[in-house]
């Protein structure tokens, strides 16, 4: 009896999950479609372009109607729920192009910004953080800590800004921005290089920027697990440092790294679109910022539903990855 | 080692010190109105210690008055996201069921909310105005605060202590307000100083994209007239540095501040597994 | 008859200089000298097909022609019209050049100019606007395009100048230009093929194409490199990676100039401006702002020579109340703008506002004397402007209240709502054109209308400009709009100005296009570089 009451309340548990997702993914959809369009500009003067016409009305009601823009909120709304449902995200109004494929050409520089800088600010977050932690109150940890929270601190546009300007302008190490230059193509040795060297600064910079939460992590759990009871019971034992250091000790660390890693990926997916601004790059964050402007609503309700799945995706997986790694987080 | 502990308060306060006193004293150190023309584009010289703009107003001056600005938002803003982020933080956890299940719905969908759209929506309803800025980073940026106070309450609501002020018949709004609340002050403390950094950076991007206040020139709005007009690609150093290591250091003050509220607040707690530095907007 | 008369000699004198301008450039003009010019920007292009803006912008400048085209003296010349000529200002026959052809080798004829204005028409909304008066196009042999109009219109070819021709053979199985995108969408008959759009690197490439009638350009590649900000682009200005700067209809903002009027590789040229770079439109429908003597006391509280100071960089000069810049074809002498705060609230005062609170600001009838202003907030010069003009207007008591607002909410409110009190923006040389010329678009509610002036004394000169077939009678139209503009100020010119563009010293031999400036056809034919 007491095995089918605990079915019952799972299958309550199960039901309210599941119905909180419904009406979240509900609401969700509601405020992508109507946030768009509550800004104030139609989009059809976007879709004019920058020349100064005088329309008539016959002519911008032609062009809404083009645009599908004439039938009743609801109906937009209904048909706009059915098409997401079906997979069906629509045509850009300004790119002339399906949704998706807009959302991908644009993903991709930001995958290229993202993944390097993701591996990289984990990587030096992971060294410095446990060498800090490990060796705190000398000087690494007092170089390396404030040196972090101070390039966290600093405006990450500013930090590319004044990276141009020393290492590309001045120095002429680097390109002054774009993801490749102008002439080279195919799979050459030659043109990954060219690309190498333009990702560099925008990697760097924004691996910098966001190292600082990490690094906090590791040396903080070092730290404090230095101190605890399996990690003087296995000096005890008689394990060497290093082996302490990177088994016990990188292990305690480990789930709230995956947490901030997952954090990273979900806040740069959606594009940083100062840095793309300064480095000139065609990415996410600069895709939703002239839809903003130009109004293009299927692109801004197509990027938002993207960035939601992305979110959702990435918590899902932090949260298997933790349950695994720590069997206490999945009670 | 009682002054290492403290050496992020201390650092953080000391920032933190020079900051205040120079928005305080603003008048005096800056003695020159906002209209002060003189030729655009001057260099550093001992009449302008850091030259001049584009509008020929002197740098040290606005740069001054807009640290009162910069500051004012990032406090207002940080203010209001940790009012509402406590309130509900402290709501859902003690009511539970149907409410809990809401809160976290609703916390998923502000998570959800895009940042740039919701400024042009605003702007377009308010006009654009300092106000604006601080109204949408607010909004958006409680929900951190807000999971915090949550867990600490959820915890707090199983204690003996609580179910047997339940017992007694004590009713809700009087556990809630003097037993609740007292409790979660220092988190919601901590919080607010890392607010206020993080409002602070999300300003400066704003701005930075050109939705800031024309009208009340922050650090941020500095820094993107220097880059639109000029005085980037003209190498004026003098004019982009100085705003963009204030609102860095500034916002370091209040990391610095806030790291050893929470390091004193984890101590208490060893098991909570806070994240640091959740704050940060980008755009 | 008189009339008919004179409009037939400038006629002739049109298709003489017409005529003679295409044998001189049958002339073949030797292989390229100058491998590559390199222009940076910050035009983006989104996708190559028909309809993107910028990419037009491109199509015009290097592989596309219209009929008509606007010479280096500010008159009309032929283009793939050799010449046209028309007797009632309805029916417009234009003569076609020959042995012009598409990209592909086939021949340019007259029946693809009418299939184009037909298509553009059918297709693509904007196109509607600029060709409402065609009623018919026919193409009685392959060298000769008859168009007709609805009623006279002697201004007629100035929508032309938007016409970009179409190959026939490509187009006429496209359903949808909109969706046609890639190589063929951008083919045309220019002196330049379309060599590719490349988003990653971005830049668009042109490259010389073999068969152009008047032989090959002197550059052989001009390849477009676009920047997400100027401060990167002029540092690849100073590195040497681009040639020059360019900015449809306007010139490198004068805060950038300072730090390359030094630089040793480069020269900046001064271009002149027939558009005003800055002016306040006043809804002349919206009281307080229809009461003329209001609108000349705001005239005299801004600070012309700080405007030129500030804002033209020094490049510049104050205004004359005539609104039409200096160097326009019809510009004719009107009253300088001048600031006098003193005067200005002497008006103000006879209008009846006084500051009975003591507070700074004046009042009538309890109420504040306050303006709004719509700004734009994607030029950042434009705020810059507001926010002194506010400084101004506050010395003599009026509060401006800025309403910034982005682009697209710009359009909305200048273009439909006209719900403004007042705007600011710029004219370009096009606009100033367009309509009876004159900016009169810019005035008249019944075009663009942002001054939305309805006024009969202002329709009438108007549509005597637009109806006049003698050009001495245009002429006289000219100046009175010109005096109406200086009598009535439905628009405040802040400053004139002329167009900055700084380019690699290297490089000579530039020809200007009021419309394009540098990049133009004229150029690619007589660009040296040492």
């Amino acid at each position: 009896m007491a095995g089918g009451e605990l079915t019952g309340s799972t299958r309550y548990y199960v039901a309210m999950k599941c119905g909180r997702f419904l009406l979240g993914f509900i609401v969700v959809c509601t405020l992508h479609f109507s946030l768009p369009r509550l800004m104030p500009g139609s989009p059809v003067f976007a879709m004019l372009g920058p020349d100064v016409i005088g329309l008539s009305e016959k002519d911008y009601a032609a062009l809404e109607a083009e645009l599908g823009l004439h039938d009743s909120l609801p109906v937009q709304f209904a048909r706009y729920f059915v098409n997401i449902v079906s997979g069906d995200f629509g045509f850009s109004y300004f790119y002339h192009l399906p949704v998706k494929k807009v959302v991908l050409i644009h993903l991709k520089p930001t995958l290229m910004l993202l993944l390097p800088s993701v591996v990289l600010s984990s990587l030096l977050a992971c060294i410095l953080g446990a060498v800090a932690g490990r060796f705190s109150g000398r000087a690494g940890d007092l170089v390396f800590t404030p040196l972090f929270l101070f390039l966290y601190a600093m405006p990450a546009f500013l930090l590319a800004m004044v990276s141009l300007d020393l290492f590309a302008f001045r120095l002429d190490w680097f390109p002054l921005g774009g993801l490749k230059g102008m002439d080279t193509g195919g799979c050459s040795p030659g043109h990954v290089l060219d690309v190498m060297r333009h990702l560099f600064l925008p990697v760097v910079v924004l691996s910098l920027s966001s190292t600082a939460a990490k690094f906090l992590v590791m040396r903080n759990s070092v730290f404090s697990s230095k101190h605890q009871g399996y990690v003087l019971y296995a000096r005890a034992r008689g394990l060497g440092e290093g082996r302490i250091l990177f088994v016990h000790i990188l292990r305690e660390a480990v789930l709230p790294m995956i947490s901030l890693v997952g954090l990273h990926v979900a806040f740069i997916m959606s594009g940083s679109l100062l840095v793309e601004i300064v480095f000139s790059i065609n990415g996410m964050g600069a895709l939703i910022h002239e839809a903003a402007m130009n109004r293009d609503y299927p692109v801004l309700n197509t990027c938002f539903l993207f960035l939601t799945l992305v979110v959702l995706t990435v918590n899902m997986v932090t949260d298997v990855l933790c349950g695994i790694l720590d069997p206490r987080v999945r009670v | 080692m009682r002054l290492i502990r403290y050496r992020y308060l201390l650092a953080g306060g000391a920032i933190l010190m020079c900051f205040l006193l120079s928005a305080v004293c603003a008048p005096l150190i800056a003695p020159l109105g906002p209209d002060n023309g003189d030729m655009p584009f001057l260099p550093v010289s001992p009449s302008h210690p850091l030259g001049t703009n584009d509008m020929g107003d002197d740098i040290l001056n606005e740069l001054v008055h807009a640290g009162r600005v910069s500051m004012s938002i990032g406090i207002l803003a940080a203010v209001i996201s940790v009012f509402i982020g406590g309130g509900l933080g402290i709501l859902s956890g003690y009511f539970r069921g149907l409410g809990g299940e809401l809160f976290t719905g609703i916390i998923d969908v502000f998570l959800l909310i895009p940042m740039l759209p919701l400024m042009v929506v605003l702007a377009a309803y308010l006009g654009q105005s300092w106000w604006n800025i601080v109204l949408v980073i607010s909004l958006l940026s409680w929900c951190s605060t807000a999971r915090a106070v949550r867990a600490k309450v959820l915890q707090l609501r199983e204690t003996v202590f609580v179910e047997s002020l339940k017992g007694l018949g004590i009713g809700s709004r009087r556990i809630l307000w003097h037993h609740m609340v007292p409790h979660v002050f220092d988190i919601i403390s901590a919080k607010f100083v890392l607010a206020v950094a993080g409002a602070m950076l999300s300003e400066s991007a704003l701005s930075f994209i050109g939705l800031g206040d024309s009208a009340s020139i922050s650090w941020g709005m500095m820094i993107h007239y220097a880059f639109k007009r000029g005085g980037f690609s003209g190498g004026m150093w003098w004019w982009y540095l100085p705003p963009g290591l204030c609102i860095g250091s500034c916002a370091l003050g209040f990391i610095l501040i806030g790291m050893h509220a929470e390091a004193s607040h984890r101590m208490s707690r060893p098991n909570l597994h806070t994240v640091p530095l959740s704050g940060k907007h980008s755009i | 008859m008189t009339v008919t008369s004179l409009f037939h000699r400038r006629l002739l004198l049109i298709i003489s200089l017409a005529v003679g301008a295409s044998v001189f450039w049958a002339i073949p003009m030797g292989a390229a000298q100058i491998e590559r010019l390199t222009i940076g920007t910050t035009m983006q292009v989104k996708v190559v097909n028909i309809d993107d803006y910028y990419f037009g912008t491109m199509r015009a400048m290097l592989t596309h022609k219209g009929l008509i085209r606007i010479g280096e003296d500010g008159r009309f010349t032929g283009d793939l019209a050799r010449s046209w000529e028309t007797t009632d200002a309805v029916t417009w026959t234009f003569h076609l050049n020959s042995g012009l052809t598409w990209h592909d080798g086939r021949p340019v004829t007259a029946d693809d100019v009418k299939f184009t204005i037909e298509y553009l028409l059918a297709k693509i909304p904007v196109y509607t606007h600029h060709f409402k008066l065609i009623t018919g196009v026919t193409a009685p042999d392959s060298a000769t395009v008859v168009i007709s109009l609805s009623e006279p219109n002697p201004r007629f070819v100035v929508n032309l100048l938007v016409l970009r021709t179409l190959p026939r053979h490509i187009f006429e199985t496209v359903d949808d230009p909109m969706t046609f995108q890639g190589d063929a969408a951008a083919m045309g008959c220019g002196p330049y093929t379309f060599a590719g759009f490349d988003a990653a690197a971005g830049t668009v490439r042109f490259t010389a194409y073999d068969n152009y009638y008047r032989g090959q350009p002197n550059v052989a590649e001009v390849v477009f490199r676009m920047f997400k900000n100027p401060d990167t682009l002029y540092m690849a200005l100073k590195k040497g990676e681009i040639d020059l700067p360019y900015f449809y209809a306007a010139g490198t903002d004068p805060v950038h100039v300072a730090p390359l009027v030094t630089h040793k590789n480069l020269v900046i040229h001064e271009l002149p401006n027939t558009g005003v770079p800055n002016a306040i439109f006043f809804n002349t429908q919206k009281p307080p702002m229809d009461d003329v003597r209001l609108r000349k006391a705001l005239g005299m509280a801004v600070d012309y020579t700080e405007m030129v100071r500030l804002f033209a960089g020094g490049y510049g000069s104050v205004p004359n109340a005539g609104f039409v810049p200096k160097g326009s074809a019809d510009f004719i002498d009107t009253p300088r703008m001048a600031h006098d705060p003193d005067q200005a609230k002497k008006i103000l005062a006879g209008l009846g506002y006084t500051d009975s609170d003591r507070n700074g600001v004046l009042e009538k009838e309890g109420r504040d004397l306050t303006i709004d202003i719509i700004v734009r907030t994607d030029t950042p010069g434009s705020r810059r402007i507001a926010e002194l003009l506010k400084k101004r207007f506050a010395a003599i008591g009026v509060v401006l209240n800025i309403k910034p607002v982005d682009y697209t909410l710009f359009r909305q409110i200048s273009d439909k709502e006209r719900g403004h009190m007042t705007l600011l923006s710029r004219t370009t040389p096009w606009g100033m054109m367009m309509w009876a010329g004159c900016g009169s678009g810019y005035f008249d509610s019944r075009n663009i209308g942002w001054a939305v002036l309805k006024e009969t004394r202002f329709r009438g000169i108007v549509d005597r400009m637009n109806t006049a077939i003698d050009p001495e009678i245009y002429k006289t139209a000219a100046a009175d709009l010109q005096r109406y503009y200086a009598d009535q100020l439905p628009g405040l010119p802040l400053y004139w100005n002329v167009l900055l563009q700084p380019c690699n010293k290297a490089f000579s031999g530039w020809k200007i296009s009021p419309m394009y400036g540098f990049l133009w056809e004229e150029t690619w034919f007589n660009l040296r570089k040492e």
